[in-house]
């Protein structure tokens, strides 16, 4: 008897657009005085009404492609009715029946996970418990209050989980690739709600479809870390309750990190009714066929083609194409390298040195430009040129043009030296070789 | 010129004789502030007076400030209290709001007043517009200036009375369920709602949001075309309005109605009484005379549009009055409790019972398990509107009935008997309100003459969507035929 974990994701996204999703605030959020970012649209003031920002949408359909998901032609807003402080109009506008992308899926490794919808709805505002003047209060930031946040549901597809992690880092991965979104779980720019159930595996079940007939809600998981944790622990809560031949409770539980165990927050029977009804302030939105061409055509090349022609056009190993694929940005400087090194005409270097010098040597990317890089490793190779002593003259000025990058060094920056030998370079124009170069400067630096 | 002979001018009259040095803005305003101080006492059309700020507001004119477009330049303007009004207390009616002070404005008020609108004070209406005779508002019960003992309907009922009485020149109101049509018919004044989305909802305190359009109410057509070519047009700030192509109703005034088809509804005057009824059909007599065919045409169901609406106004009005937490604004509970359901509990017990009704009924319409009545209905409305539409191809406009009471005492709808002998009638109300409300038709209502005991009949006529003018040609056709403009109440000269 084996005991399978079955997971579905719940996995919001909050996205990086300059306004809040219905009114004009501006939606970055972070560390900003409590309540200065408002308006009465996302105050939910009598008689305001939402506008809907036309970006967030778009990018919600970005994602959605990127997802492999279908567009649908027609899609529209509702209201989820519930009440609580932090929502101003005791209604979230979020979508139901009509969501914006549904039926897709994203590999990892060899897997498919199903995404089954993806939709686009407004955050809401922050409580904060504090003392005022002696008394304990419950006190309202309502600058998150509007702020777009798409929702991506799968299907229960994943298994553990470590699935789980490597599932929400390529959603990260593919938000940060499409500019959408940061997100960073740490910051609240990504979150996760896992749906969790144990299924008993005997071995005459083979029927992939039969769910248990339970599932358990985990919600305040603020770290890529918990997220792992807290789903370990659950499945582990669940295995022991039906070893001793019990149903686990369909609720929802919350993550306590203190403690490192999930506690019950809401059972079954208090579970809301939202009443979900078409928003009446909001037309319904229309996608023409063209429209949606034209969304696809903006979907840069995606981590995973580019690892796999990375590895087909330069011959890098998967794990080479993966490191360096991890973000656009490292992506873009490694064939930004590339070409210089095809411009310098310098052939004794492979792309695959380059990689390594990238991978190995952790080069800062935002510091050395790829011209230098390429010239930096291909001093290595070259021959001596150039006296000592003009070599040192020319250490010893660089030193004194940069105490920024020497503090840094000495203060225990790695980086700080390449920046370094990279000045030197430009100097040298490749007459030194690289070890001699680097030693030299080290010396210095030390000295 | 006397304050007396200014009462039956036009607005454009008014700004003709102001040209002419004969009137001044001065005088126009004061007209009004002196029926306030004299008649508001019985009256009770307003929640909130700003006649002073008016006052300052009014020296700040030019007497050339009219450049032959600006109508509504120094225009005494009444607005319902549903409509926010930067650092103006807007109650919507209710206690929930008492102390509400919005920090922007409705964009139909912010049009008014761009265009030199003066405004003295806002209506009284029933609570969160819950209510057909303003007798359900929060603060006072506002009289019928035909006669003080009747209801002037509602829930614009405020509005209506104000200009009826003299003590405003044109009204901001609202419709939803005959909230614009009917008072305006009980007191004997032009009222019209244009077409969904050719004005901006944008700072009316919502009610029932698919269904609630401003509209402008005033003592002849002439104003009232005035006041929506005023308020139409795209609002960036509500997703719902749109650019309106055509507009100058106004200018675009005629008599003529040769070649106009108009249809009347024939079972709902089948159902009305016959004093009503015999001048409804006197005023289609006039109406063919100005040239235009009228033939009676069928109905579905005449419950089904009242049903409908039932559905779609309740699920609407409970999430709408959602917001009123007490968090933000508005009343809140001092009381401390023991929890946050508490909290709300003590908080919204505010609102007034009409109010919690309504409320109190959307749960069964929308929750889970009642999922399909809200998406049944959605198809009905849907299927009838493509059956109006159809007749909108043959037809210019549809006529019915713009109230099914003519004489009504206050109080009067709380009474049991009443409610039993009205049972019937409140299906033909629906009838004759639901259309145009339901399906965004635009809508206008019009004196065409009065009962035995000298109150006010209306006559409530519906359109093609965006074919205001057609309305407003119907309407000013007919009061020019008959000179049933500018009706002053005996009670109040």
């Amino acid at each position: 008897m084996t005991y399978q974990p079955i997971i579905g994701l719940e996995v919001h996204v909050e996205l990086k657009t300059k306004s809040k999703l219905f009114c004009g605030c501006p939606a970055e959020h972070f560390g900003t005085k409590p309540n200065t970012q408002t308006c009465p649209v996302c105050l939910g003031l009598p008689g305001a009404l939402p506008v809907p920002n036309k970006k967030a949408v778009d990018w919600t359909i970005l994602l959605g492609l990127a997802l492999n998901c279908s567009i649908h032609k027609v899609s529209r807003f509702d209201r989820k009715n519930y009440f609580y402080p932090d929502l101003p109009k005791g209604y979230q506008i979020s979508q139901y029946d009509e969501p914006l992308a549904s039926k897709g899926f994203v590999k990892i490794d060899t897997k498919k996970i199903r995404i089954r919808r993806v939709h686009l709805e407004e955050d809401a505002g922050k409580l904060l418990h504090e003392e005022v003047n002696g008394v304990k209060s419950t006190l309202v930031d309502f600058n998150r209050s509007g702020v777009a946040l798409v929702e991506i549901v799968t299907e229960p597809d994943v298994r553990s989980s470590e699935e789980a992690r490597t599932f929400l880092k390529k959603m990260r991965q593919i938000a940060r690739y499409l500019g959408i979104s940061d997100g960073d779980m740490e910051k609240g720019t990504m979150r996760l709600e896992p749906n969790i159930s144990v299924k008993l595996e005997t071995r005459n079940t083979k029927h992939e479809d039969d769910l248990p007939p339970y599932k358990v809600e985990i919600k305040n998981i603020n770290s890529f870390n918990f997220a792992k944790k807290a789903i370990d622990f659950e499945i582990a809560r669940q295995v022991s309750l039906l070893e001793k031949g019990e149903t686990p409770l369909q609720e929802t539980r919350g993550w306590d990190e203190k403690k490192g165990v999930t506690v019950s927050q809401r059972g079954k029977g208090e579970a809301h009714d939202y009443r979900y009804f078409p928003e009446p302030d909001i037309p319904p939105m229309e996608f023409s066929k063209s429209q949606i061409e034209n969304l696809r055509s903006q979907i840069p090349e995606l981590a995973e083609e580019k690892i796999a022609r990375f590895i087909r056009e330069y011959n890098l190993s998967q794990y080479d194409a993966e490191i360096l694929c991890d973000s656009r940005e490292r992506a873009e400087y490694y064939e930004s390298t590339i070409r210089e090194l095809k411009n310098l005409r310098i052939k004794e270097l492979t792309e695959k040195t380059v990689a390594n010098w990238i991978i190995n040597k952790k080069v800062d990317t935002s510091k050395v430009a790829p011209e230098d890089l390429v010239k930096m490793i291909a001093a290595t190779t070259q021959t001596t040129s150039m006296p000592d002593e003009e070599l040192e003259k020319i250490i010893k000025e660089v030193i004194s043009k940069n105490p920024k990058a020497v503090a840094d060094y000495q203060g225990g920056k790695e980086q700080a030296l390449m920046f370094l030998i990279g000045q030197v370079m430009r100097e040298t124009k490749g007459k030194r070789g690289f070890d001699k170069m680097k030693t030299v400067i080290e010396q210095r630096l030390n000295a | 010129m006397k304050n007396n002979d200014l009462f039956r001018k036009t607005i454009p009259e008014l700004q003709n004789l102001v040209k002419e040095r004969k009137v001044s803005y001065e005088e126009i305003l004061q007209e009004n502030i002196k029926v306030i101080s004299t008649q508001e006492e019985k009256v009770n059309a307003y929640i909130t007076l700003t006649t002073k700020k008016a006052i300052e507001e009014r020296k700040k004119l030019s007497p050339d400030g009219f450049n032959g477009h600006n109508y509504l330049y120094g225009i005494p303007l009444s607005v319902k209290d549903t409509f926010t009004t930067k650092g103006i207390t807007t109650t919507a009616g209710s206690k929930m709001l008492e102390d509400f002070i919005p920090p922007y404005n409705a964009t139909s008020y912010q049009r008014l007043i761009d265009e030199g609108a003066v405004m003295l004070g806002k209506t009284n209406m029933d609570e969160f517009a819950h209510g057909f005779t303003t007798e359900y508002s929060a603060f006072k019960i506002t009289h019928n200036p035909w006669n003080l003992n009747n209801v002037p309907g509602g829930s614009s009922g405020g509005s209506a009375a104000s200009i009826a009485a003299g003590e405003a020149r044109l009204s901001l109101a609202s419709e939803n369920f005959g909230s614009i049509i009917q008072p305006s018919s009980i007191c004997g004044i032009v009222g019209m709602k244009p077409t969904y989305g050719a004005a901006s909802r944008y700072g009316i305190i919502a009610m029932a949001s698919s269904l609630e359009c401003p509209g402008i109410m005033g003592k002849c057509v002439e104003d009232v075309a005035i006041g929506i070519d005023a308020i139409i047009g795209l609002d960036p700030l509500d997703a719902t309005t749109f650019s309106y192509s055509a507009k100058n109703f106004f200018p675009g005034l005629s008599t003529s109605l040769k070649g106009k088809k108009i249809a009347v509804i024939r079972p709902i005057m089948e159902n009305l009484d016959k004093e009503m009824v015999k001048t409804i059909e006197n005023a289609l007599k006039t109406l063919v005379k100005a040239g235009a065919e009228v033939n009676d045409i069928n109905w579905y169901d005449l419950g089904l549009d009242s049903k409908i609406y039932d559905v779609l106004y309740r699920s609407e009005v409970a999430s709408n009055l959602a917001r009123y937490d007490g968090i933000r604004y508005g009343y809140r509970s001092l009381a401390k409790e023991e929890s946050l359901n508490d909290y709300y509990l003590s908080t919204r017990d505010k609102f007034g019972p009409h109010v919690k009704r309504q409320i109190i009924t959307d749960p069964i319409l929308l929750s889970s398990d009642g999922d399909d009545v809200y998406r049944t209905v959605l198809k009905l409305r849907r299927r009838n509107q493509q059956y109006i539409d159809l007749l909108f191809k043959k037809y210019s406009a549809i006529i019915s009935a713009a109230s099914t009471f003519t004489d009504l005492k206050i109080g009067e709808v709380a009474k049991p008997e009443w409610r039993e002998k009205n049972r019937r009638l409140g299906k033909i109300n629906g009838a004759m309100m639901c259309p145009s409300v339901l399906y965004g038709y635009p809508a206008i209502s019009f004196p065409i003459g009065f009962s035995k005991s000298n109150m006010p009949i209306g006559v409530n006529v519906f359109g093609f969507r965006c074919q205001e003018q057609e309305l407003l040609n119907l309407a000013y056709s007919f009061q020019e035929e008959s000179d049933l403009k500018c009706l002053r109440p005996e009670l109040l000269s």
